[in-house]
């Protein structure tokens, strides 16, 4: 293709500004002096993240965030490389439709999922729990970790583990020495993606919050809703920062455009 | 790798492996989908309709033009959503194709990094650009355009933005990724034989990109179409969607035969207009394109 004309040039210049405008300007406005919101920021301090950090509200929400998303990331990984090992390494009559049906939570709009979930939960006589939320986290997690793992798994070349035998390893030093070390960054970034999904999740956590499974999202989704004060910028860039630290970690492991493409 | 034995315990190894996201699935999706469905053909109260089936809680929907105004509003937006997405990520895709090297690392990058901040961030992002004293009116004001600040927020244009800014991303990959997959040499061809820049777009570069336009527009218009936080953070109360009534009939009424009902007319318009749009573009002028993949 040619080179883009300057007029592109300059079209897509505008168009990253519009991309990254509103998040920069809640990284900005965090950072004001002043008791309301303000762009441009009216003064610098942290005051708002000091503020973060002393509500109690905010660091619990924070706390049941994380522990959230390390219990998906963890269980969705488990989960999803069995299944992921299962659909690679095994005859399936009909592999597509089988894949199909791992992928289809993606399909269901959140907010559905999220009012299914709450229903059956209340049907079945259960409370909202940090427990009933993992297991709905994990259902959007999950189908992730089986495609990234998959993909992983059909990329593997088995001679190399053949190789390393006839060269004397026995199966299990091979799997250490050659398998898991190929593997490692797909199944690692498996469970960074899990994390994200999970430590994002706005919509399934909306319909299953209750106090005492607030996470970070749900707690700045009722405050903005209420009023528009600095300390959800503060606390939206506090979520954001941890995200993006997960991000590179994803990004060193198997790469951007691997861990989203479609 | 390893040795499984006969064919059947292979069988049965593989089935095994799978039981655990299977059981996940079948508990956590399943199931509460099919509650969903069932709950929604019952009667308002349960305990007086006796158990049996019940098309009260659709009646209900289709039979209240209040309802009806809130569906027509939500397909009426997220379609402007989808078709802005389009027109805005078209040359966008057009350029990341396009570019090499660095240019196509940080342009990647841009286009990815909004995707991994959370939608309730990203809104009130465009809470503090729109808002009284926020960036737009703050300029508006200092350029001595206005004298007073307009009222941006809470407007079914704020929605539109907020959704076009979460969603771009979700159009711009599909079609840079079919863009992607155009032989260069199919494009010198058409220089070749006389095609300037517009007849070359026209009649190679948007045909061929027509795949990653469909799956865009299916992304965007689903998303749209079934999004909460940015209606509810940009629209605000009073301004209705259907996501906003399900939120709202489910967690604040417990109406769960209509807040049922409310789910699932919301995902079998959604999937009926996305199957016509499907139709549409496979049977159109172009269908060549489809039946190559």
């Amino acid at each position: 293709m040619n080179r883009p004309s300057p007029l592109l040039r300059l079209y897509t210049a505008l168009a990253c500004v519009f991309l990254l405008a509103p998040i920069a300007v809640v990284f900005l406005s965090s950072l004001t002096a002043a008791n309301y919101v303000s762009f441009p920021p009216a003064g610098l301090s942290l005051r708002w993240y000091r503020a973060v950090f002393q509500s109690d509200e905010f660091v619990d929400s924070l706390l049941i965030s994380l522990e959230v998303a390390a219990v998906v990331a963890v269980l969705a990984t488990v989960l999803g490389l069995l299944s992921a090992v299962a659909l690679t390494r095994f005859p399936f009559a009909a592999r597509d439709v089988v894949n199909a049906l791992f992928l289809s939570p993606l399909a269901i709009p959140g907010i559905v999922l999220g009012a299914a979930i709450l229903q059956f939960y209340a049907a079945t006589g259960q409370a909202s729990s940090v427990m009933a939320l993992v297991l709905a986290h994990l259902v959007i997690a999950t189908p992730y970790v089986i495609r990234l793992a998959a993909a992983s798994l059909i990329g593997f070349d088995h001679r190399l583990e053949l190789a390393a035998q006839n060269l004397g390893a026995t199966p299990l030093v091979a799997f250490r020495r050659i398998t898991a070390p190929i593997l490692l960054p797909a199944i690692l970034g498996g469970a960074a993606f899990a994390f994200i999904v999970s430590f994002e999740d706005v919509n399934l956590a909306l319909f299953l919050a209750s106090p005492k499974s607030t996470t970070l999202p749900v707690r700045i989704f009722t405050y903005l809703s209420q009023e528009s004060s600095p300390i959800i910028s503060a606390a939206g860039s506090v979520l954001s920062i941890l995200i993006l630290a997960m991000a590179v970690v994803l990004d060193r492991l198997i790469g951007w455009r691997a861990a989203l493409a479609k | 790798m390893m040795t499984f034995g006969t064919q059947r315990r292979r069988r049965l190894v593989a089935w095994g492996l799978l039981a655990p996201v299977l059981l996940l699935y079948a508990i956590m999706l399943v199931a509460p989908l099919i509650n969903l469905l069932v709950q929604s053909l019952h009667a308002a109260a349960p305990e007086q309709a006796g158990g049996g089936i019940s098309l009260a809680a659709y009646a209900r929907f289709f039979g209240d033009a209040f309802f009806l105004t809130v569906m027509a509003r939500t397909l009426r937006v997220a379609a402007i959503v989808a078709v802005l997405c389009l027109l805005f990520g078209w040359p966008l895709a057009y350029h990341l194709s396009a570019a090499r090297g660095r240019t196509r690392a940080y342009l990647t990058l841009v286009i990815m990094v909004p995707l991994l901040i959370s939608v309730v961030v990203r809104s009130f992002g465009w809470v503090v650009i729109l808002g009284p004293h926020g960036l737009v009116n703050n300029t508006l004001m200092v350029l001595g355009l206005t004298d007073e600040p307009l009222r941006l927020l809470f407007t079914e244009g704020a929605v539109i933005v907020g959704a076009v800014h979460m969603l771009l991303p979700l159009m711009v990959l599909p079609i840079s990724a079919a863009l992607d997959n155009i032989d260069p040499a199919v494009i010198r061809a058409a220089r070749n034989l006389g095609a300037g820049p517009v007849r070359v777009f026209a009649r190679v570069l948007l045909p061929l990109s027509l795949p990653g336009v469909l799956a865009g527009l299916t992304i965007t218009f689903g998303l749209a179409a079934s999004a909460f936080v940015t209606p509810a953070a940009l629209g605000g109360a009073r301004l209705k969607f259907m996501s906003s009534l399900i939120y709202q009939y489910n967690v604040i009424v417990l109406d769960w035969p209509f807040g049922g009902a409310l789910s699932v007319i919301l995902v079998a318009t959604t999937v009926l207009i996305l199957a016509l749009t499907t139709c549409a573009f496979e049977r159109g002028p172009f269908r060549a394109v489809f039946r190559r993949s």
